[in-house]
């Protein structure tokens, strides 16, 4: 499959990020699919922002690696994108006349080209050199004016009809820029498009929908980066389905509004970014003791403290997996994909409601807020219990004599739930612990009684066949196991391997706590060599990994360097010699 | 029409001999009688402290949750269930020291709830350290030995200040007092603040002088202004409904916009 990657860099408001988004979505009037990550420096507003999309035939989850063009607005601070935006000999770089110096840090052997997309939107009366780009950019991608001027629409909505009318003009003249001064590198090229329906989508988008369609009805609300554009886009929707959104005063009140709901027996959730997870941690273990279902949605960053929030890390782990105090067994999951944000977040609400726990789901930046080109997503049949205080009382046989019992000891572990509101099982949901009736007790019988039913009841979920995503091919002699962001970088590794003659498998891990060991066991006892990959300093799934028994090669490096394809070849090349 | 004492549930309370919240216990089952609630119909939810032990001793739900953190449970329950009768509950350091800062944003939130904090001025669970309302020389306590050498913390004027929209003070020694308060807290449509001086007779004996130095104020008011004037006045004694004047409570209905159809924005 042949792509292509290009990258915009700009700064002060020059709207690169703008300018990508239109251009993926006119490339995918065209049937191009595509993926656009956006990267940003610490600034609220203006300062520098980079937009890397990767073009191609078919549906593009990860980022490629080199750059094949770069496309600059304004030179400033563009050196803060280095690590981001790698160069290589044959990067053809355009430039605005108006970009400014080109910085010492771009190779003497490149040629920059500069064209004067300031001055052809300046004639028109307007300042959006950006659109003159992407009028530009998009005609040489075989996109025609219809295409551009839709989008340059959809994103404009908001402005006057004169506005949209003079973008509109703008893109044109770049069109007519191409038509004379051409792009000299092949464009990649859309299979055939029968103008089947396509989705524009980020995976916050995609984790929100995931929730609301498995049934999530409350969620309350702390903004934190990258979380909040989930958040923000369920606001817009939550309602609509008669459901609730609560902003709340910080991030312990956020958990807590969310168990006050799941507790009603209303499908709740919140999301956040590590140190809104960190701040949530002595709420999540109340979910876990009171047993009430409560979905956090934790889309990382880079990290410890505020460390770098703008930028994808998976260094979150350890906190999602081991940050809660007591013996406290709950449910970590991760996000495969952009589109897996979708399937993961119904599996986890149904998870949460049907196992009356805490399900963690970790996503990053980089799925979280990057921008994909899909086909429609199809519904994924999660879902979960709204209860109803009108639905019939649990068994008689679930009640001993004339008291509830809440906490009951059954052989699945999970105990029979009533919501406020049903009559003759009124009872006290207790974070202290408590005998199976709900009276807080602090009897060690109770305490292992509980404990025992509370780690049991999620043991089954190993077995599930959602565990994970497997690319399996015969005769290999390699595993790539990774989880999260990492899966679909591991999978175009494994296709440039292919190339190569080099055949391996890769496996992505959705559930990582409970582990699902047994399938992984069997997916290492098939290959001779297994290496696992993450993006975080220490090597935390590793070791996590390792505590099971397992053993493998681990290669771990933190963000917020996007991880590429080629990194990991490279590792598995390296295997091979060792 | 059930009775008191149908509304109390056969856990045995873990409080000390005398402790004052056994008649903030009496006056809410008094207050659900009084309402002929049906007792599945209410939620007593709490933090963590002697006070927040209450929940299970009430024939009603309830929710016993983590230290300061009643209030955004009682108010995410409530939004999600709207129909339910819903009442935080804790002690003063539950709801004003650790719980803080939900506690004013309870108050200008305005989530049709009650919240009672029975004030005994002392962290009674944990064995009798200063709290946000004991007063400035209290010196009983290991943790500050010359005493918290710091201002009381005003609840019902914090209260006022931060936009509650119903404000009252109750004392443990009166429960038919109480209870006449509470029913009325539960009527009001919106966030509903009630302060119980509620003594801990081991800790703060003292307390028990309080039966004669309360008074009964007969100053409700719906004008902020008239309240403030009164509770900057107040010796922290006074008991009665100082302030009631409703408005919007949280969720406000808006008509509904746009499609159900959750997909239709991802379309290109
Ligand atoms: C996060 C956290 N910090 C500290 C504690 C310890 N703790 C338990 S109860 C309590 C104070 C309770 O005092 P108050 O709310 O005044 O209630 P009272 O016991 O006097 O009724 C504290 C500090 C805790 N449980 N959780
Ligand atoms: S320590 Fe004080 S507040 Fe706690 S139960 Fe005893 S008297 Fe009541």
């Amino acid at each position: 499959m042949k792509t292509l990657t290009l990258a915009m860099t700009g700064s002060g408001g020059t709207g690169v990020v703008a300018l990508g988004e239109m251009l993926l979505r006119s490339a995918a009037r065209t049937g191009l699919f595509g993926i656009l990550c956006k990267t940003f420096g610490p600034q609220i507003r203006g300062g520098e922002s980079a937009a890397i999309i990767r073009f191609g035939p078919r549906p593009l989850a990860s980022f490629g690696g080199e750059i094949d063009l770069l496309l600059v607005l304004d030179w400033t601070n563009f050196q803060r994108f280095a690590d981001e935006i790698p160069l290589k000999p044959s990067t053809v770089v355009i430039g605005d006349t108006a970009a400014g110096a080109r910085p010492a840090s771009i190779p003497e052997g490149l040629s920059v080209a500069s064209l004067d997309f300031t001055g052809l939107a300046q004639k028109m009366g307007s300042t959006h050199s950006n659109i003159a780009l992407l009028g530009y950019v998009a005609a040489w991608l075989g996109c025609d004016s219809a295409q551009v001027a839709a989008s340059v629409e959809q994103r404009l909505h908001k402005h006057s009809e004169d506005t949209i009318a003079l973008a509109q003009q703008v893109a044109l003249a770049g069109a007519e820029l191409a038509g004379t001064t051409p792009i000299p590198i092949e464009p990649p090229m859309a299979e055939q498009y029968q103008g089947e329906e396509r989705w524009l989508a980020t995976g916050n988008q995609l984790a929100g929908l995931g929730a609301l369609e498995a049934g999530v009805r409350f969620v309350a609300a702390y903004p934190i980066t990258p979380a909040s554009d989930a958040l923000e886009w369920m606001a817009g929707k939550i309602e609509s389905v008669g459901g609730h959104l609560m902003q709340a005063e910080d991030e312990l009140a956020a958990v807590n509004m969310a168990i006050g709901a799941g507790y009603g027996g209303v499908p709740a959730m919140t999301a956040t970014s590590g140190p809104g997870l960190a701040l949530m941690s002595e709420a999540m273990g109340l979910a876990v003791a009171s047993e009430t279902p409560l979905v956090v949605l934790n889309v990382m960053r880079g990290g410890p403290s505020t460390g770098i929030p703008t930028k994808a890390e998976q260094s979150d782990f350890n906190l999602a997996v081991y940050g809660l105090h007591g013996d406290a067994p709950h449910v970590v999951m991760s996000a495969l994909s952009v589109e897996d944000c979708h399937h993961v977040m119904a599996w986890a609400t149904q998870v949460a409601s049907e196992r009356q726990t805490l399900v963690i789901v970790l996503s990053d930046q980089f799925l979280g807020q990057s921008i994909q080109v899909l086909a429609p997503l199809p519904t994924t049949g999660f879902k979960a219990a709204l209860l109803s205080p009108e639905a019939e009382p649990p068994e008689s046989s679930q009640m001993q004599g004339e008291r509830y019992f809440r906490y009951l000891n059954t052989d699945s572990g999970v105990s029979p739930m009533a919501v406020p509101g049903q009559a003759g099982t009124a009872y006290t949901a207790d974070g202290l612990e408590h005998s199976q009736a709900a009276i807080p007790s602090p009897k060690a019988a109770d305490h292992e009684l509980q404990l025992d039913k509370r780690e049991r009841k999620l043991q089954s979920l190993a077995d599930s066949d959602q565990w994970g995503l497997q690319s399996i091919l015969p005769n290999a002699r390699v595993l790539v196991l990774c989880w999260g962001s990492l899966y679909p970088i591991a999978l175009e590794a494994q296709r440039l391997l292919q190339d190569q003659g080099v055949i391996v498998n890769v496996v992505g891990v959705r559930l990582l706590s409970p582990l699902p060991l047994e399938f992984i066991q069997q997916s290492m006892d098939a290959v001779d060599q297994v290496l696992v990959v993450e993006q975080n300093h220490l090597g935390q799934f590793a070791r996590y990994l390792r505590s099971f028994g397992l053993s493998f090669v681990s290669y771990h490096r933190p963000g917020p360097r996007l991880f590429t394809p080629v990194e990991i070849l490279q590792q598995v090349e390296g295997l091979n010699r060792a | 029409m059930l009775k008191a004492k149908d509304y109390k549930s056969d856990v045995k309370p873990i409080w000390c001999p005398g402790c004052g919240h056994y008649s903030v216990l009496n006056a809410i089952t008094k207050a659900f009688s009084a309402l002929e609630q049906a007792p599945e119909s209410s939620v007593l939810v709490s933090g963590i402290g002697c006070s927040s032990r209450l929940p299970a001793y009430v024939n009603s739900y309830g929710f016993h949750g983590v230290h300061g953190r009643a209030l955004p449970v009682a108010a995410g329950l409530k939004v999600a269930r709207p129909e339910l009768n819903v009442i935080a509950l804790g002690g003063d350091g539950d709801g004003f020291s650790i719980g803080g800062n939900h506690f004013i944003h309870a108050c200008r939130r305005n989530v049709n709830i009650v919240y009672v904090v029975m004030d005994n001025e002392v962290y009674g669970m944990t064995k009798g350290q200063a709290s946000p309302t004991t007063p400035e020389h209290w010196d009983h306590s290991k943790l500050t030995p010359h005493g918290p050498e710091v201002r009381p913390f005003q609840p019902c004027a914090i209260a006022l200040a931060a936009g509650a929209s119903f404000i009252a003070r109750g004392h443990s020694g009166d429960p038919n007092g109480l209870a006449k308060i509470l029913y009325d807290a539960v009527q009001h449509p919106g966030f509903a603040f009630v302060q119980v001086l509620s003594q801990c007779v081991t800790f703060c004996p003292e307390q028990a002088q309080w039966k004669d130095i309360v008074h009964l104020e007969e100053v409700c008011t719906a004008d902020p202004v008239a309240a403030a004037n009164f509770l900057h006045g107040d010796d922290g004694f006074a008991k009665g409904v100082f302030y009631r004047n409703p408005r919007p409570v949280w969720p406000v209905t808006h008509e509904q916009q746009g499609s159900s159809d959750i997909r239709r924005g991802f379309a290109l």
